[in-house]
């Protein structure tokens, strides 16, 4: 009997993994946040909201692909050209590139192509201004 | 933590397109859940608070990289994660201070409901000690109120390899609260701490 109550039966100090869940579960757990959180979370950032996100490559890319399209059209444009005026030049006539080329210097001098040129000048500005910004932080 | 996602989606386009105050939608209805999960990782009100910031900063920095393919709650809470498991190796959580120990409880007054708790809170604060990967999927695992496939699309693993995880961490939970010769389940937990850290290289 005395050995009995010095050592008590203890129930299995086994862990099942229902005491385990009922320890971990959620609904025992977790805090709320205090009530100026938010704000000190947009506060910080608002202080780094002049870089915010990256530059969103994904969207730009059809653009850019574009671009280097039409470039690359220009290039071969121009290289048939020249191309045809070496070979109007080899057959003695060296006025090929000259007719070739002046409808468009023409064109060039008239009022209409500055404008065009400061419609294309502008974005580009714009956009060497913005990656300026974005990658000095 | 019902989510409307096609209003996250909104929101994120608007945060996108330049309104940088829309993100304030985003923190107000996400906060509770990254607080939350960040003081399952530390046990510290105020740490967990900074952590959470840290994982909105992030979030913002990188909302770009969203690419919408899921819902946006799945990346953030992933991100989260992630921003917690390196803040824990940079500074580790405090296991037990000797504060938080109970008095091991006297036998002859000790009843079931006090064991319980006790042994319920030391329990919480020993996942903590476990190696890192049990106890970020013991944690996740609870965090996300037992969803296996959830959990494991936050730790970014796959759905065996969590359960698999799961089942090793709470062994080790088992053996070290399994004693043959009766003991506080705080102290328990302190040893199970102390061992840990021993054991850490």
């Amino acid at each position: 009997m005395i050995r009995k109550l010095r050592n008590p039966k203890l129930p299995n100090p086994q862990l099942t993994d229902a005491q385990i869940d009922a320890a971990l579960r959620a609904e025992h757990d977790g805090i709320l946040p205090s009530s100026g959180f938010a704000d000190a979370v947009m506060f910080a950032v608002q202080s780094e909201a002049p870089a915010p996100i990256p530059f969103p490559w994904k969207r730009a890319i059809p653009g850019m692909i574009a671009a280097a399209g039409a470039l690359a059209l220009l290039v071969a444009l121009l290289v048939r050209v020249v191309s045809a005026d070496r070979a109007t030049a080899a057959a003695g006539n060296f006025g090929g590139l000259r007719t070739e080329l002046a409808p468009l210097l023409h064109q060039a001098a008239s009022p209409d192509a500055v404008w065009v040129v400061v419609s294309l000048a502008i974005p580009l500005v714009c956009l060497l201004v913005m990656r300026r910004v974005l990658f000095s932080r | 933590m019902s989510v409307d996602v096609d209003e996250d989606r909104a929101v994120i386009a608007s945060v996108l397109a330049g309104d940088t105050a829309a993100f304030a939608v985003l923190v107000r209805r996400w906060q509770g859940p990254l607080v939350s999960m960040a003081w399952r990782y530390c046990r510290d009100r105020g740490r967990a608070e900074e952590m959470a910031q840290e994982a909105f900063l992030k979030a913002y920095r990188n909302l770009a990289q969203w690419r919408g393919d899921s819902a946006f709650s799945t990346w953030l809470f992933a991100l989260a994660a992630n921003v917690y498991r390196t803040e824990l190796r940079r500074i580790p959580a405090t296991m037990l201070s000797l504060d938080e120990i109970a008095e091991p409880p006297d036998e002859r007054l000790s009843t079931t409901a006090y064991d319980d708790a006790s042994r319920d809170e030391a329990l919480r604060r020993a996942v903590l000690a476990l190696p890192p990967k049990y106890r970020d999927a013991v944690l996740l695992f609870y965090f996300h109120e037992q969803d296996v496939p959830e959990a494991a699309r936050t730790l970014r693993v796959p759905e065996g390899t969590l359960k698999a995880r799961l089942f090793r961490g709470r062994e080790l939970l088992r053996s070290k609260f399994s004693r043959p010769k009766r003991k506080s389940a705080p102290a328990a937990a302190a040893q199970f701490s102390a061992q840990q850290v021993k054991e850490a290289p």
